[in-house]
């Protein structure tokens, strides 16, 4: 029961922060933002002759999951070996 | 098995789920947009999860924040707010511009375009919140991972 609320709780926490998103949208500046797509015609593969076959944006493209995976491991490493020579530090200067 | 033992091992369960969801979710180009979007979604549900979990360290921590605090915990508190409004803000900016879980439940969204802009900058965003999330809590990661490891070999 406790487990829950505390789960409503979160929910109603999630959903005002999510409602100021929503709010900052319609009615801020963030409505006006334009960002950038990347977006262009694709890459032409193919022989002469038909064109080819435009390439898009598809599936298959793991280097982004090891992209992702590289940079959340090198913030963790950076950080926690910089915490262990702050503490081998400290413990010399003790 | 104990209460303590049992809590951890579920800490060690959802929260692998949680990372290794975060880590697929974040490579739509990989998943699919379709797989993308339910992971997205059942990624937002077991970070309730967790939070409940951890309810007593957010409570215990949140209550002393201007008493007794030390400066880490203090950055890991604020790191973990932050984190938690990147991640609300990453799954609802998602949630607006879906193409296949929110119209496959019924639900017609016409996001606006900033939207889809927005989702691209909070997903950079929470990678790096993640990744210090990760490493404030490496000491406490390691020791449950070599605790339930233990508990497994006997």
């Amino acid at each position: 029961m406790k487990a829950i609320l505390r789960g409503l709780m979160v929910v109603i926490v999630a959903g005002a922060i999510a409602w100021c998103g929503q709010y900052a949208i319609d009615h801020g500046k963030l409505g006006d933002l334009h960002f950038a797509e990347g977006r262009g015609p694709g890459l032409r593969v193919g022989g002469d002759g038909d064109g080819g076959e435009g390439r898009h944006r598809g599936q298959g493209n793991a280097g982004e999951l090891i992209g992702t995976l590289l940079q959340m491991t090198a913030i963790a490493t950076v950080v926690v070996i910089g915490g262990k020579i702050r503490q081998s530090r400290r413990r010399r200067s003790r | 098995m104990s209460d303590v033992r049992k809590r951890n091992a579920w800490n060690v369960v959802i929260d692998t789920a949680i990372f290794v969801a975060f880590v697929v979710a974040t490579a739509p180009r990989f998943t699919g947009i379709a797989l993308h979007e339910w992971l997205s979604l059942a990624f937002a549900a077991v970070i309730v999860i967790h939070v409940v979990i951890h309810w007593q360290w957010i409570t215990t921590v949140g209550l002393s924040f201007m008493r007794k605090l030390g400066a880490s915990g203090r950055f890991s508190f604020v790191l973990n707010t932050l984190l938690f409004v990147v991640v609300t803000l990453l799954i609802y900016s998602g949630i607006a511009i879906s193409r296949d879980a929110m119209p496959a439940l019924g639900i017609d969204i016409h996001g606006s375009m900033a939207w889809r802009g927005l989702h691209r900058a909070f997903s950079n965003i929470s990678v790096v919140l993640i990744g210090l999330h990760i490493a404030l809590h490496w000491r406490w990661i390691v020791n449950l991972f070599r605790r339930q490891s233990r508990t497994m070999v006997k």
